[in-house]
């Protein structure tokens, strides 16, 4: 198994992404190629998002529903902005996690909770324990712990009295384009996961020992179970101890 | 699976449920718990990740050192609870955890928090995971709060460079064991909600050093109502397959401790049930300690027992007659 899972951006469901510019193509058309590639993934896992799985609700119903019938899990990621409601967060969490979503993760930085209003939190937080899923928070920092992320936490423990984070130091990834006929170093013993851009472009990405994100193809060049195929990228597979 | 050798640890926490210390010395039985291991890789259904926890396992080095290669053999990933007195001794700790991982340690839960603090300096829990992040364990951060003590008195004193990769579990205190007189009332969580929920997300298989097995190891561990079967009197398989017929366990599984709250008010012990509870694991702790609350809840099992055996039995005409037709 080569890779830890795989990250797909929600804008890529989309045919216009969210800054106006043309996606590649609709991601339901992936589906069969993850399916294909099914025993690259040490984790059946597919973290949709990574900053905002909410905003179109019908369409992320239906890539989770699409997901769970390829036999992976689908995680969702989210800023919070649109938890306005909290009747209609609950209702969406608990059909959301019916439909086979293990977890909902709330992503933030300092900016991201600086401006995240309390409501949306605490309609969060509720939907989450409604739905018998547990609060998750990603925070990411740039240098040092901002005091807002512990006014958060605090905000989180009053009203459910259980927390659950995960921090995460802003890192720039050292960029890199794989060249056929190299070899991707270390696959198959480091922590990697497939990155799928809106704009069609793949990538792999690992955060330990500084982070890294190697360019492998392009959709539009090569179907996804091809281009992440362990063996294209030199090397043969090794079992992850 | 939950491995708990010993409630010896070298501090005594005032919220500790389980009321470990430094007198309560059990010394780890190696060769029975070997045995529990190869028992439990036989068990289909059961996840293969061993957990020991305690009391404290890092003081019984060679004997987990010894139990981590032997479950690691049998299948098992391998996780460990301490409270990382070990950080203040960075070379010897880097030599006993690179040992650890090599036998198949990939991650450990860290406990530290104002109750712990008491006993563990922060710059030790550093310590510990600066050791653990170069040896490449996955560490998650457990962190036990009260309305006093919240979940960022614990980690404000850790700085990025220690919290950058770590999962952060803040959960309350519940208000058992040496926490009931060693931490002040009003500084529980409690709530009317608290006993809603069930514990289907909770259940592990849990053996205690007296052989005994909980079906979690959230509180049910203290409670000897609570107990599956012991090992020493029946192999651990067979009372792995009996629960799954135990209805007690079925019905908390399913419904939660709150199901209970009917049986109990009818039979006049409403006055056992607390208006508020802090969590599911505090109303079940609670209630299946009272041995009022467990007779009546073993008669009612014993006539809900009888009522599915008649059950079964009108129907065995039918089934004789739809078997001969």
């Amino acid at each position: 198994m080569a890779y830890d899972c795989i990250s797909i951006n929600t804008a890529s469901f989309s045919k216009i992404g969210r800054d106006g510019t043309e996606c590649y193509e609709d991601v339901f058309s992936l589906l069969p190629g993850i399916k294909a590639a099914e025993e690259y993934f040490l984790f059946r896992l597919v973290d949709i998002g990574p900053f905002e799985a909410f905003g179109e609700y019908q369409i992320l119903r239906e890539i989770v529903r699409s997901v769970k019938s390829i036999g992976f899990i689908p995680r969702l990621l989210t800023s919070g902005r649109h938890f306005n409601d909290p009747m209609k967060t609950k209702s969406q969490f608990f059909e959301l996690t019916r439909l086979g979503v293990a977890k909902i993760v709330l992503r933030l930085d300092k900016v991201g909770a600086e401006s995240l209003p309390k409501d949306h939190l605490f309609n969060f937080v509720n939907a989450c324990a409604d739905s018998g899923i547990s609060p998750d928070i990603l925070f990411e920092a740039d240098n040092l712990v901002p005091e807002i992320l512990f006014q958060l936490l605090r905000l989180v423990e009053e009203e459910r009295f259980y927390t659950n984070l995960y921090v995460r130091a802003k890192t720039k990834a050292k960029q890199s384009r794989f060249a056929l006929g190299s070899v991707v170093e270390g696959l198959g013993s480091r922590a990697f996961r497939v990155v799928v851009r809106a704009d069609g472009r793949v990538l792999l990405r690992t955060h330990d020992k500084g982070a890294e994100e190697i360019d492998i193809g392009h959709l539009r060049d090569s179907p996804l179970q091809n281009i992440i195929n362990p063996s294209r990228l030199g090397i043969v597979r090794k079992e992850v101890t | 699976m939950v491995l708990i050798p010993s409630d010896h640890c070298n501090i005594s926490c005032r919220h500790c449920g389980s009321g470990c210390g430094p007198t309560s010395k059990h010394p780890w039985n190696v060769p029975f718990y070997k045995k529990c291991i190869e028992d439990a890789s036989r068990i289909p259904n059961l996840a293969k990740n061993a957990h020991f926890a305690g009391g404290e396992p890092f003081l019984y080095f060679q004997q987990l050192l010894e139990l981590v290669q032997h479950a690691r053999k049998h299948g098992f990933s391998i996780s460990i609870v301490t409270n990382g007195f070990w950080g203040s001794n960075s070379e010897s700790a880097k030599d006993h955890i690179s040992c650890l991982v090599d036998a198949g340690l990939s991650r450990v839960e860290l406990s530290t928090d104002s109750f712990h603090k008491e006993f563990i300096t922060t710059q030790t829990v550093k310590g510990a995971i600066r050791i653990l992040k170069a040896a490449g364990v996955d560490i998650v951060l457990r962190v036990v709060t009260t309305r006093k003590h919240m979940i960022d008195e614990a980690i404000r004193d850790l700085g990025l460079e220690d919290l950058d990769g770590l999962e952060i579990v803040g959960s309350p205190v519940v208000p058992v064991g040496r926490a009931l007189s060693a931490v002040p009332e009003e500084e529980y969580y409690l709530s009317q909600s608290g006993s809603i929920g069930a514990c289907s997300t909770l259940l592990n298989l849990t053996i205690r050093w007296d052989g005994n097995v909980f079906p979690c190891c959230a509180g049910s561990e203290l409670i000897p109502s609570l107990s599956l079967g012991n090992t020493n009197s029946m192999p651990l398989n067979i009372i792995v397959r009996n629960a799954e017929w135990n209805i007690l366990l079925k019905k908390l599984v399913s419904q939660g401790p709150a199901s209970f709250f009917p049986i109990l008010q009818q039979a006049g012990l409403a006055h056992k049930i607390s208006p508020q509870y802090t969590n599911i694991c505090h109303a079940c702790t609670r209630l299946f300690a009272d041995p009022e609350v467990v007779s009546v809840v073993r008669s009612w099992i014993l006539i809900a027992q009888q009522k599915s055996l008649a059950g079964l039995l009108t129907k065995l005409p039918y089934v004789y007659h739809e078997r001969n037709r």
